[in-house]
């Protein structure tokens, strides 16, 4: 250490020079009035312990002393750290170079370092001796030792205390100067005002040199010399007039300096002035320069006070930290009092000698610099306060009372420089100086001292043209100094704001720390200075900050962050070359060509080989703080899509909420618009849920912009709100493919989800890619995502073989597994279904299972059956556990062949019922019967229809048709949904809505389904059919023409005890006995009808069924309830029920299968005529045929004809009703009853006489017909006059009786008339 | 020999359009110089920023220098900056040149398709600047 301070002192002793060499770039003209004083640490440095005093010396820098004639003075201390010994010796050229005091701090711990000590002083005293006036000493020795703390009970002790630290350690014999002990942790109280008595020791010193300077004769002068003048004037007439003169003026000069450093400002004015006429006249060059400099630096003390603020500030901080954060705060200080600046300089230049005015300029100023006297106030601490002298005085004392030593009145001498006068005399200076090439320094410092004065007087320009003037000054100076001198001139162009050419000026000494060839690189100040420089080429450490401002020029930046690179990383500091290139390709992407793009990028990969990059902010030694940098579009990110969960694991609710919940069915009024409003503000709001602890998906698609390969590691989501697991990715991107690559976590926890875009790391940098700062993809700032609680997971298995392909229904997404089936029509099947709870820890609490299929609601019902009491009393399934449920399925199908086209028009007219066959018929009618419009269901359209008394051709027509169909079965059975010809697929998915856990609470669930494909083969069919009477009254019997529409020999089981076997493809005829149906039921179906149509006719009095139709209808379904066709597949144990539902049965045939309403009562020869009773009776001989009638039914029956025709069956098909000459009967053979009440009887005798024998029979029948038809086909030629007048009373009948009925009584009643 | 580096320079301190004439041959021209008139031209800017509210005229000559490089200046209407780091004094040239480039981007900035303050690259523009930089400043 000793050693260090050793070859430091013999370094300032070394340089010799006559010309300074190293030019004071601090100076200021202020300093042309201050007294130098050396202000050194000595011995060991311990900065931290001594700053504190070297800043308490520091802060007098300004006494107060009254002269001997008592006037007061103002005196100026400028102290300085370091001062070559050969500026001493300009020191008669300006007095204000010498040093004139020495104070030494040293800090010591025992006698021997205390010695070093004093001998240090000394040796720099001897140094200095030449202009020294005073010095002085300041030692801090050990603190105490511990043993004294106790005694320091007594509070009145530190005079003893610091008496005994000097009495404990003496300074060396040798030692003259004074010298001030304090201990370590002293507060040195009285240090302030020993320094002062220091500096007023100075001043006194000071003014007798300049009183007895003023006292010399004027013909006794000697001629004063700047250093390199000496040669100059070797053998020169020294008594001649000019130099007479010359000296003369020098040493007016020499007293005008001396003047103006004792506080005689306005002396040293008048004599500057009287000097530089002095010397004018004899052509000295460069004292007149001085003259002049001097004129100006005594009228900047008077105009400028505030400036020494300035300086004491610069110093301070200076010491504080080398940072440059105070330089950046002045020019906005400057900027900021730019108006009162203008317009206050405006006024001094009108009138500048007027005192007002240069009051008023005073104030104005002082308010400019408050802020810096506020910086000031915080930066030496409070505790100047309690120090009078100290420059931090606060501005409104300056501005009440500046300089009160100078110009009592606030009055500014008349012969002070003006404002502008300043400028040009510098200027004058300046040019005189430089006719000098040993003068080069004071030129520098004056164009320095010059800009400094421009500064203040808001003049940029002046400042460009007096910092211009210095690059051209020819001075000879070491690279350092050189580099000193750029870093000046950036320090001013800064303070005036001039950033761009101070950027200019600090890339220079920035390279010129590190310039080729230079020993001694300093790549640490090059870095510090080019980073400095980022302002002024609009760059700034935040890249998303210049991305923003997107301003300066490209080229210079890139250059810039490249030298900056390089100098990081011949620092060392690897961290930082790679964050200065990932700034450099994320903020200059779009300004690099595509080679310089991949080159860059091939550098940042090598340099992060050395330092992975990471989002982090860097922090440098002198505090500055490097923001993250982020390859945001390295790669580019083209899209990004959060996903929804797959649907069959997609939350919902459990009820879904109504949409409106207003009385109307459409209403503009939306009563819960306020949250769907809500909802559209929020534009980066996902529609969509996600499930706590469910794996969750984003999609991003990059573009890699690189010409190679890009590899692309641990690709993560980010996000803020709820705990998210992100999981990593790792790709490697093609140049220039967009790829997709999905992202995945899973959230922890409920709530809401911010996603905000992802990290990468790529070319080995960690970057975080946020969304909101990818530029021009309009994406949101982040995409918000609900997370409600844990749903749990199942799994269904069915027991049903899986299907190849799933079914093209809606919703097929949420299909987890399938089932396939095939089922002939009429088999029955089920199927287990498996659900197995996943989940670790959610019991399943909640399933719903419903069914959806391409088929109507009503069959779908009937096709599936689930027991959903017996599954729900299943529940809960706990974690793991699995239930297992059953669901039947029927093969449902209309087995009743569709009627062919050729009978259609008839019975379409009372076939729409049974639902699934209804859209059939309806095609069906509409190509049989071109002239019908539409659909054929309304009775009105009914009652039009032709008499239907044969509806349904005889058997020989059902085989025709049968045969038809056979031939066709495809064509008949297209359009209908179910038809029995060919197979049929019906889709159909068992859906599950299952939730449990937190989320049923809150009211979640998932759905899946299991989808079943079920495929229903035809198997009997029913091609036509009809029915015959039976042989005794309480029975019909159903014919059936069924066909085998199976591959397959069919077993058919029609009744109890009688089976039948078709072939394949084969139909055969059965005939099936059929209870009738009964009265109860007919008049049941009656009384319903009647309300139906009592209803309907008080609501729209249109559209009235008959009784017809319900009767029909009741018939059928009477049918089909009764006659269940059970069939077996020999050879299998396929087997199933072919069911009659649907079959459509026409009047005649509801007649038969319905109980006739009127019950015969018919005797013969007075003997009631059985069934299959054998008559007989004698040729000639007249018989008594009886017929009794009585209504059964509830409703009277009106227009009746009751009709007796005899006729010989002759067994062979054919029926002769042509009897006239073999049977006679007397009175008519048709008896008109008008109306027949309910219960009432009709009796009918006649007389029957056969003439021939053989075998007779008689049909016994009564007819009623609809009223206002003509009976005519009906009713026989024989009778026209009793038909006429039955059908005048017919106009209150009831609906059904418009009908028309035949009765039969059954069986005919047979002869056999035998001879006599 | 002398060389001018001609640039128009945009609101942001951005280059809009760079050219440099030389009378000097290619193989001995450095891609350093460069980089140098780029460096001087934006650090003149300050300069020319506050010169032009000194001033009515549109023409700043040498307003700037940097060792032996000077730099003329020219403000258009529009506030964009003409800027020219020359090595040679040619004051009547740089102003022709100038005022020939001043009409040519007035008629450039006419075009629609170009947004003020955006590089140039039409064909055309640099065309008719080397014609004028051969005859007003080579010459």
């Amino acid at each position: 250490m000793r050693a260090a301070v050793g070859l430091m002192l013999s370094h300032g002793g070394a340089g010799l020079e006559p010309a300074m060499s190293r030019p004071d770039y601090e100076q200021s003209a202020l300093h042309h009035g201050c007294l130098l004083v050396l202000l050194r640490g000595v011995g060991p440095s311990r900065a931290r312990i001594l700053q504190r005093a070297f800043e308490k010396v520091r802060r007098v820098s300004h006494i107060r002393v009254n002269d001997s004639s008592g006037n007061p003075r103002s005196i100026w201390i400028r102290f300085v750290h370091d001062h070559p010994v050969e500026h001493n010796d300009w020191g008669d050229f300006q007095t204000h170079r010498r040093l004139l005091g020495l104070i030494t701090i040293g800090k010591f711990d025992n006698q021997t370092e205390l010695n070093e000590l004093c001998r240090q002083h000394e040796s720099l005293k001897v140094r200095y001796g030449s202009t020294l006036y005073e010095s002085r000493a300041i030692f801090f020795g050990p603190d105490e030792p511990p043993l004294k703390t106790i005694g320091e009970a007594q509070e009145s002790a530190p005079a003893p205390v610091a008496r005994r630290l000097q009495d404990d350690f003496t300074t060396p014999s040798n030692f003259k100067s004074q010298a001030f002990f304090y201990r370590e942790q002293d507060s040195c109280a009285d240090l302030e005002s020993r320094i002062s008595d220091f500096a007023s020791a100075l001043f006194w010193v000071l003014e007798s040199r300049r009183l007895e300077r003023s006292r010399e004769k004027a013909d006794k002068v000697s001629l004063l010399l700047a250093p390199f003048e000496k040669r100059d004037f070797v053998g020169l007439d020294m008594e001649s007039r000019n130099n007479r003169k010359r000296c003369v003026g020098r040493v007016m000069k020499n007293l005008a300096d001396l003047s103006l450093q004792a506080g005689l400002v306005e002396e040293a004015l008048s004599l500057y002035h009287n000097a530089n006429e002095t010397l004018r006249s004899v052509g000295d060059s460069l004292w007149v320069g001085a003259t002049e400099e001097g004129l100006c630096a005594a009228s900047a003390i008077l105009l400028y006070p505030q400036m020494r603020e300035i300086e004491t500030l610069h110093r301070n901080s200076s010491l504080q930290e080398a940072g440059t954060s105070p330089l950046k705060s002045t020019p906005e200080k400057w900027r900021a009092s730019d108006a009162t600046k203008k317009i206050s300089s405006n006024e001094a230049t009108a009138n500048n000698v007027d005192s007002g005015a240069a009051a008023a300029r005073l104030t104005s100023n002082s308010s400019s610099c408050s802020s810096v006297s506020s910086l000031v106030t915080t930066a030496t601490n409070s505790s100047a306060s309690d120090t009078p002298t100290t420059s931090s005085s606060s501005t409104s004392t300056l501005s009440a009372a500046p300089i009160p030593g100078h110009h009592r009145n606030g009055e500014l001498p008349g012969n002070i420089l003006k404002a502008e006068e300043i400028t040009s005399y510098y200027r004058k200076a300046i040019i005189n100086y430089s006719k000098y090439r040993h003068a080069a320094t004071v030129e520098t410092e004056a164009a320095l001292k010059a800009s400094r004065i421009c500064i203040e007087q808001n003049r940029p320009l002046d400042v460009a043209m007096f910092l211009q003037s210095i690059m051209y000054i020819n001075l000879s100076m070491t690279e350092a100094e050189r580099v000193k001198r750029f870093e000046i001139i950036t320090e001013l162009y800064q303070q005036i704001g001039y950033q761009r050419k101070a950027a200019f000026f600090q890339r220079l000494a920035a390279l010129k720390h590190v310039q080729q060839g230079s020993q001694a690189p300093d790549w640490n100040q090059s870095y510090r200075l080019m980073l400095g420089s980022f302002t002024g080429y609009l760059l700034c450490l935040d890249p998303l900050e210049v991305l923003e401002n997107a301003a300066g020029w490209p080229s210079l930046q890139i250059d810039l962050v490249q030298s900056l690179i390089t100098a990081a990383r011949r620092l060392g500091h690897s961290a930082l070359a790679t964050r200065h290139m990932t700034f450099l390709l994320q903020t200059q992407w779009d300004n690099m060509s595509l080679t310089e793009q991949s080159e860059m990028a091939v550098q940042l990969k090598n340099l992060s080989a050395q330092c992975e990059g990471s989002p982090v902010p860097l922090v440098l030694e002198n505090g500055t703080v490097i923001p993250p940098a982020n390859l945001t579009d390295l790669p580019y990110c083209l899209d990004l899509q959060v996903k929804d969960l797959p649907a069959h694991l997609r939350p919902q609710r459990i009820k879904v909420a109504k949409a409106d919940s207003g009385p109307f069915l459409f209403t503009p009024i939306h009563f819960n618009s306020m949250d769907r409003r809500d909802k559209k503000k929020d534009k980066n709001k996902i529609a969509f849920l996600w499930v706590q602890n469910d794996l969750s998906e984003v999609t991003v698609r990059l573009r890699n912009p690189l010409p190679f390969e890009l590899p692309v590691t641990d690709m993560r989501l980010l996000t803020n709100g709820v705990v998210f697991e992100s999981l990593p990715q790792s790709i490697v991107l093609q140049p220039h493919v967009p790829t997709y690559v999905s992202l995945h976590g899973t959230p922890i926890e409920t709530g809401q989800l911010d996603l905000q875009g992802y990290s990468t790391h790529t070319l080995g940098v960690k970057s975080n890619c946020r969304l909101k700062h990818m530029r021009g993809r309009n994406f949101p700032p982040n995409y918000l995502v609900d997370v409600i609680p844990a749903l749990p997971r199942i799994a269904v298995k069915s027991s049903l073989p899986q299907t190849a392909t799933f079914s093209n229904m809606n919703s097929a997404d949420i299909v987890v597994t399938s089932a396939s089936l095939t089922l002939y029509n009429g088999e029955s099947s089920s199927c287990t279904i498996t659900i197995t709870n996943e989940s670790e820890t959610l019991p399943l609490e909640h399933l719903e299972v419903n069914i959806n299929s391409n088929v109507e609601q009503e069959l779908q019902k009937k096709i599936f059956r689930i027991d959903e009491e017996a599954l729900k009393a299943k529940l809960p399934v706990p974690p793991q556990g699995s239930i297992d449920f059953e669901l039947h399925i029927y093969a449902e199908a209309d087995f009743v062949c569709p009627l062919p086209p050729a009978s259609v028009h008839s019975n379409a007219a009372t076939g729409d019922y049974g639902a699934t066959s209804l859209p059939h018929h309806s095609t069906m009618s509409a190509s049989g019967h071109a002239s019908l419009p539409s659909r054929v269901s309304s009775p009105q359209h009914r009652r039009n229809e032709p008499q239907n008394s044969s509806f349904r051709s005889t058997f020989s027509g059902g085989q025709h048709s049968l045969a038809a169909l056979s031939l066709q079965p495809g064509g008949a059975a297209g359009p209908s949904s179910l038809s029995s010809q060919c197979s049929q697929h019906i889709e159909a998915q068992v859906r599950m809505k299952y939730s449990g856990g937190e989320a049923l609470t809150a009211g979640y669930c998932r759905q899946c389904a299991v989808s079943f494909n079920l495929e229903l083969l035809p198997s009997a069919q029913i091609t036509s059919w009809d029915v015959l009477p039976a042989e005794i009254a309480s029975q019909f019997y159903l014919v059936l023409d069924i066909s085998n529409l199976t591959a397959q020999e069919m077993s058919l089981n029609y009744t109890d005890t009688k089976n039948i076997l078709i072939e394949a493809k084969e139909s055969c005829r059965v005939p099936i006995p059929v209870d009738r149906c009964s009265l109860e039921q007919v008049v049941a179906a009656r009384a319903a009808e009647v309300a139906e149509n009592l209803e309907k006719e008080l609501c729209f009095r249109t559209q009235l069924l008959s009784f017809n139709d319900a009767l029909s209808k009741l018939c059928s379904t009477h049918i089909a309830e009764k006659v269940k066709i059970h069939w077996l597949l020999t050879g299998t144990d396929i087997k199933g029920i072919a069911s009659l539902r649907g079959i459509v049965l026409s009047q005649s045939m509801v007649d038969l299968t319905a109980v006739s309403p009127l019950q015969w009562a018919i005797s013969f020869q007075d003997t009631p005529v059985q069934p299959h009773s054998e008559i007989v009776c004698t040729v000639g001989q007249r018989s008594l045929l009886s017929i009794q009638l009585t209504n059964q039914s509830l409703q009277p029956l009106r227009n009746l004809v009751l009709s007796i025709k005899f006729y010989q069956d002759y067994l062979n098909g054919m029926e002769n009703y042509n009897l006239e000459t073999r049977v006679a009967i007397s009175g008519p053979n048709r008896i008109a009853i008008p109306l027949l009440e309910k219960q009432e009887q009709k009796q009918h005798t006649c007389s029957v006489i056969f003439f021939t024998p053989g075998r007779f029979k008689a049909s016994v029948e009564c007819c009623s017909n609809p009223p206002k038809e003509q009976p005519a086909s009906v009713l026989t030629r024989s009778c026209p006059a009793g038909s006429l007048e039955e059908n005048a009373s017919l106009f209150t009948s009831s609906y059904d009786e418009q009908q028309a009925h035949v009765w039969k009584f059954i069986p005919p009643i047979e002869v056999t008339v035998v001879e006599q | 020999m002398s060389t001018y580096y001609f640039v128009i320079v945009g609101h942001n301190d951005n280059p809009i359009y760079e050219k440099e004439f030389s009378t000097v041959n290619k193989e001995l021209r450095k891609e350093d110089h460069r980089h140098l008139s780029q460096f001087i031209a934006h650090a003149a800017l300050d300069l020319v920023d506050e010169h032009k509210w000194k001033t009515a005229n549109m023409q700043l000559k040498s307003i700037d220098r940097f060792n032996q490089w000077f730099v003329s200046a020219f403000i258009a209407a529009s506030q964009i900056r003409f800027i020219i780091v020359h090595d040679n004094k040619n004051d009547e040239g740089i102003k022709n040149f100038f005022n020939e480039m001043y009409d040519t981007y007035i008629k450039h900035s006419m075009n629609s398709f170009y947004r003020i303050n955006t590089p140039i690259k039409s064909p055309m523009f640099d065309k008719k600047a080397e014609i004028f930089g051969r005859k007003c400043l080579l010459s």
